[in-house]
């Protein structure tokens, strides 16, 4: 039997290729299916239009024209608003301040996660390995304002935990939040914290497929262990690897609300102290909701768009040399 | 209650066309099966009469009317599924009203429709189980039982017994069609199995490559199947087939073998071919101890099956294996030589090129009788 | 030896990331001023009547009934399409069913910052700011929800559909009483999911509402931070009224979600 051919959905088309032949062939598909089809996937592609594929769109318009949305009156300034972006010293600060994110936080969390699961790997089967999995995992789950309360307790430059725990290390004690030196690593360090559990069980994940020798290769101590790691098991993993990387790269560089939440507390104004937190994401809220200039907020915005792009296409093109897919 | 027709039926998928111009009749009552190898386009053909697939061109016709174009659930059939497709979240009960209830009927025309078809398939107790509580055989008369709820028009069977085990199997054959003998609605039943064809069905459809190659009922097919495809795939062991050339007019030898000549019957001294597929069933085969008339052999024996009641015996005639079917095998063993006997009635003669049945008046002198396609 | 000390290592790790929870609660319930003990409190007392007053004093069931109802709302939708969106293109033949598949996973490869102004004019031309549904309808359709039930309806045989349309039953019939019953593992990670990240909801809301009556936790407690800055009891007491349904669904779910993260996110490599 042609089993596989038989769900009504078997192709039905044919392959010739004119325009006109393959008008005809819609008529293979059943109309009433094809109708169901549309009804059912209609509210979802409403969704997806609207609110995310029509302002993507809508930005690249809106990004080269000088506008108000209240009034609703747009003129074409073609690249002016690059222009002025251009000359804001805040605007070069802030992506001075992501990428010095983006560039501690991603191999951080990545290394972290690696090891973390690696630790965690056969935990599963251990009596309490269950629980330590799931509280690795806890922070990513947990709402962001909230964890930040305790951990802009934490960060107290008198009270605080970081402080007690450095104080008992006999370290310098550091002013954290309130250090225009120290506030971006603050939140480097919260999340990673919040997002390295995620990580963590994408590793796990990718783990689990492996060959069972493979890692017994690996588990052995010692030179022979390290090599049998470094050669077969990093190899082995690196789809996922890349994936955690590009997923970790992608997030960061649009880190909000930790960002809004501890800097915006005690210490003054978000992004501050002396803007020494002010990434691309927070300064585009601010442009726009706070200061209200849209025009601006819209070229910054097509900024990160394309950098992001830039940066999804330049690992994906470095992955295509180095990921090693099965 | 009516009849099925289908005319010039033929499925295109993409490029490839899985079934050529179909004709057949189904007619009230009758059960039908239509059997093939697997990828014959069977499964295709009954799912065009379900509605499931539609055809690429032909026509169909329920009672006389068309329903080429009528939609799945207005042809009110009933079908079960090799897999049953039974919803393993439901109840038994719940399963059998499921379309019932879909379709609005009354709560007591549904307790009342299931609670009969429970009492005909013996299913009454299994009503509040569900489908995963139950054995190969329960699941199996359920989807039967379902088909039946609903009064349908007909039947549409899809290998319904292929999951279940050899013993089941036996069993669920002499159920279904003791079922069909009681409610008599026309069926139409695919399988690759000749056995379940031979025993169920009042007329068997022989399907290869898309394409009919013969109808007729079990006893037809058998003996007078109109193909070498059609003369091998019925019948276990298959018929016995091997190559035969004219060495002058009033004699054959077998191909590849110079020496072993024999007497050509009438009919095929008369015929213009050269070369014939002959065939004879391994059960028409007899020993022969001198004097009997007929196609005679002398074959060495390979080995002997023991199947109890018979025994199969493979041998070689010539550089051609052969399988003899006898109820006592006494001094045989494998090594021997065995002299064996068919009576000419019981050769069939296939042309060589088309591998088409030789008819009976051009090769033998037995009355003519339109066997075959229909 | 080495088993020892990795599961020393695992116990250290577990406690280390669990740690800043465990500390919410030592500040909320612990005495007055433990969040200026030095060396710092390491235990809770759980002493809840700080907690009980935050609770009274401010309009927090307002708060957490706005989230529950966009949460519970945003669930139901994201199910619905989700059901809808994944059955489609995993059972039926129509143009365009791939071209769905891959402009629904597309969705996720835009990066929500840039979008914010863009969305924020859409809302704004069709009256969704500062109202619920502006909070709710962005979110009623997800991409792993399509991508989840697509997955599981790909699984159930033909014939379950076949039969049902031999028996004349609607696709919504037949969704509702047998697909997506049957895909239960489907829905409850689509709604554990939808639920945790719309619990979470925190910079949406604080864009495109400015009213209070509107505002679920996550924005009040940012709110609640900003005037209570530094009085580290009150505010871990407030945390915890968001923290603690999280904390709750997850401890009972916490083996779903976390599989359902690692088998749900990861691409599908050929």
């Amino acid at each position: 039997m042609m089993d596989g051919d038989l769900s009504a959905g078997a192709p039905r088309g044919t392959a010739r290729p004119n325009i006109l032949s393959r008008l005809g062939r819609l008529q293979h598909y059943a109309l009433t299916e094809t109708l169901v089809g549309y009804g059912l996937i209609l509210p979802s592609l409403l969704v997806f239009l609207v609110f995310y594929y029509g302002p993507a769109i809508f930005l690249l318009y809106i990004s080269f024209f000088h506008w108000n949305i209240f009034a609703n009156r747009s003129t074409f300034v073609g690249i002016h608003n690059f222009l002025v972006l251009a000359n804001q010293p805040l605007f070069w600060q802030s992506l001075l301040n992501t990428g010095y994110y983006v560039l501690l936080v991603v191999p951080v969390t990545t290394l972290l996660a690696l090891g973390l699961a690696l630790l965690l790997r056969e935990a599963r089967n251990i009596r309490g390995g269950g629980l330590s999995q799931a509280l690795v995992f806890l922070p990513h789950v947990t709402p962001v304002v909230a964890t930040s309360i305790i951990w802009a307790w934490i960060f107290d430059p008198n009270f605080g935990l970081a402080n007690a725990v450095l104080r008992w290390l006999h370290l310098p004690q550091i002013g954290w939040l309130a250090s225009a030196h120290w506030a971006l690593p603050s939140v480097m360090i919260y999340t990673v914290w919040h997002s390295v559990g995620l990580y963590t069980v994408l590793f796990l994940a990718g783990l689990s497929t492996l060959p069972k020798q493979v890692l017994e290769a690996a588990q052995m101590d010692g030179a022979r262990g390290w090599l049998a790691f470094r050669r077969i098991v990093l190899p082995l993993i690196s789809p996922i690897t890349f994936f955690v990387i590009l997923l970790a790269t992608i997030t960061t560089m649009q880190t909000f609300s930790q960002i809004y939440t501890l800097t915006g507390g005690p210490h003054g104004g978000a992004g501050g102290p002396a803007f020494s937190t002010t990434t691309d994401s927070l300064l585009i809220y601010q442009t726009a909701f706070l200061y209200l200039h849209f025009s601006l907020a819209s070229a910054m915005s097509f900024v990160l768009f394309v950098l992001i792009l830039a940066v999804t296409l330049v690992q994906k093109f470095i992955a295509d040399r180095m990921v090693f897919y099965r | 209650m009516g009849s099925i027709k289908l005319h010039t039926i033929s499925k295109k998928f993409g490029q490839r066309q899985v079934l050529h111009d179909i004709n057949m009749e189904i007619q009230d009552g009758e059960f039908v099966v239509v059997v093939g190898p697997s990828g014959c386009g069977k499964s295709t053909l009954l799912r065009i009469v379900a509605g499931l697939e539609s055809p690429s061109s032909g026509d169909l016709e329920f009672d006389g009317r068309a329903a080429t174009h009528m939609p799945a659930h207005a042809r009110n059939i009933g079908m079960v599924f090799q897999n049953y497709a039974l919803y393993p979240h439901m109840t038994v009960f719940d399963n059998l009203a499921f379309g019932m209830t879909a379709r609005k009927s009354s709560r007591q025309e549904i307790q009342q429709r299931i609670s009969e078809v429970a009492d005909l398939l013996e299913i009454g107790s299994l009503l509040k189980s569900k489908p995963g509580a139950l054995s190969g055989g329960q699941r199996q008369r359920v989807a039967v039982g379902r088909a039946l709820v609903r009064n349908p028009y007909m039947f549409l069977m899809d290998e319904p017994l292929s999951n279940l085990d050899a013993l089941l199997r036996e069993r669920m054959r002499v159920e279904l069609r003791r079922l069909h003998d009681r409610v008599r609605i026309p069926t139409l039943y695919v399988t690759h199995d000749q056995t379940e064809a031979m025993t169920m069905a009042d007329r068997i459809v022989v399907m290869r490559d898309g394409r009919i190659l013969q109808v007729g009922t079990p006893d037809e097919v058998y003996s007078r199947p109109n193909s070498v495809f059609v003369a091998q795939f019925l019948g276990s062991p298959p018929m016995n087939l091997v190559r035969v050339e004219r060495r002058s007019e009033a004699s054959l030898v077998l191909e590849g073998s110079e020496g072993t000549a024999f007497p050509a019957p009438d009919g095929i001294r008369r015929a213009t071919d050269s070369a014939w597929w002959m065939g004879f069933r391994p059960e028409r085969i007899i020993r022969s101890h001198g004097g009997a008339s007929g196609l005679a052999m002398t074959a060495s024996i390979r080995a002997i099956e023991t199947l109890g009641s018979r025994y199969h015996v493979h041998a070689n005639w010539g550089r051609f294996p052969i399988t003899w079917v006898t109820p006592e095998a006494p001094g045989l063993m494998p090594g021997s030589q065995v002299a064996l006997t068919v009576s000419w009635n019981h050769v069939h003669w296939f042309h060589r090129d088309t591998e088409q049945r030789v008819p009976e008046d051009a090769a033998l002198d037995f009355p003519v009788e339109a066997g075959g396609i229909r | 030896m080495v088993k020892v000390s990795k599961y020393l290592l695992r116990a250290v790790a577990a406690a280390l990331m669990a740690s800043p929870i465990y500390w919410v609660f030592v500040i909320a319930t612990g005495y007055h001023g433990a969040a200026y003990a030095l060396p710092p409190v390491m235990r809770p007392l759980f002493h809840w009547h700080p907690f009980l007053y935050v609770w009274t004093h401010t309009h927090w069931e307002r708060y957490v009934l706005n989230s529950v109802f966009i949460s519970s709302s945003t669930i139901i939708l994201v199910v619905v399409t989700s059901a809808f969106a994944g059955y489609a293109l995993a059972e039926l033949k129509f143009p365009g069913n791939s071209a769905y598949f891959y402009a629904s996973l597309g969705v996720m490869m835009l990066p929500q910052q840039a979008l914010l102004v863009p969305q924020y004019v859409v809302m704004f031309h069709l009256h969704l700011l500062n109202t619920y549904a502006g909070l709710i309808l962005p979110f009623a359709a997800s991409t792993s929800g399509i991508f989840l039930f697509r997955q599981f309806f790909m699984k159930l045989p033909a014939s379950y559909r076949e039969i049902a349309r031999l028996e004349g039953v609607s696709t919504l019939t037949y969704l509702r009483r047998v697909a997506v019953p049957l895909a239960r593992p489907a829905v409850a990670t689509t709604v554990l999911l939808t639920f945790i990240s719309s619990w979470n909801q925190f910079q949406w809301p604080l864009i495109m509402t400015n009213s209070l009556r509107l505002q679920p936790i996550e924005l009040a407690l940012s709110h609640y931070m900003q005037t209570y800055q530094s009085n580290w009891r009150e505010l871990t007491s407030a945390a915890l009224i968001a923290l603690l349904p999280i904390l709750v669904v997850f401890a009972f779910t916490q083996r779903h979600i976390v599989r359902a993260v690692a088998g749900g996110e990861t691409p599908q490599k050929e």
